[in-house]
């Protein structure tokens, strides 16, 4: 059951397509401090793939009605965000986690709203990837 | 040299505590409860970081196996999680946990004071 388009968030402040997703500088800034652009670039491309792939499995979790994958792959997408410094979209995979067990409509707007910001956020990363020199 | 078990399901953040602790402790890493029962076994650690949310076993489960277990029952294990809502961590505490860290772990230096303390004590 593939046949879901992202919806359009309805707090737009969230996450917008348009607009890359807004990284806390701390949190890379800490990692170059302790390991340089090469930890910087490879937490990136570690932490962008976690996500791709915790993206793909909550899809699959929502449309197939399992309520604890969701959450596991909620949390999991908030913990990668953090590490990032996404706070934007770590506010909404918290919601989906807390959401997750309850399930209906408002997990399929959270879901809607995390795949509509994604785009957003590998912007973001990759302009944090040159301003690392990675 | 001190070893430290991390068992923690998401890879970017094992990488995150690898890169922050490697240079100070011999570090034996686990993606989930059961593989890291077996793995601290035979590695003998002297401190788990323990993720909450893992699949195949909950962190409370892995902790629960941990005190069950004469060879591992000493070892100080702290909670790593990214759930940081209010009362997690008496929660935690009072459960058997001996430490909490919320994720993300942004400041090396905190994780290695508290990684430090509970090796001292």
């Amino acid at each position: 059951m593939s046949d879901f388009s992202p919806q359009v968030p309805h707090d737009a402040s969230l996450c917008t397509a348009s607009a890359p997703e807004r990284l806390d500088g701390g949190a890379l800034d800490a990692l170059f401090e302790r390991g340089g652009a090469a930890l910087v670039v490879k937490m990136i491309e570690l932490s962008t793939r976690t996500m791709q792939e915790r993206m793909a499995s909550a899809r699959e979790a929502h449309d197939g009605g399992d309520a604890e994958t969701l959450r596991w792959a909620a949390h999991s997408l908030k913990s990668s965000a953090g590490i990032l410094g996404a706070t934007r979209l770590r506010e909404v995979a918290a919601a989906l986690e807390a959401a997750a067990p309850h399930g209906g409509e408002e997990c399929t707007r959270l879901l809607g709203q995390l795949e509509w910001g994604f785009p957003g956020l590998l912007a973001a990363v990759d302009e944090a990837r040159e301003r690392f020199g990675g | 040299m001190n070893r430290i078990a991390v068992v923690e399901d998401n890879p970017d953040n094992r990488l995150l505590i690898l890169a922050f602790l490697e240079d100070q402790y011999e570090i034996s890493a686990y993606p989930d409860g059961p593989e890291a029962l077996a793995g601290m076994r035979s590695t003998r650690p002297d401190l788990v970081l323990l993720d909450i949310s893992l699949p195949l076993m909950p962190g409370e489960e892995v902790l629960r196996a941990i005190r069950a277990d004469a060879a591992l029952r000493h070892l100080p294990v702290i909670a790593v999680t990214a759930h940081a809502m209010p009362g997690d961590r008496e929660h935690l505490l009072a459960i058997g946990f001996d430490d909490y860290l919320a994720k993300p772990i942004v400041d090396h230096r905190l994780l290695y004071q508290i990684v430090e303390r509970w090796l001292a004590g």
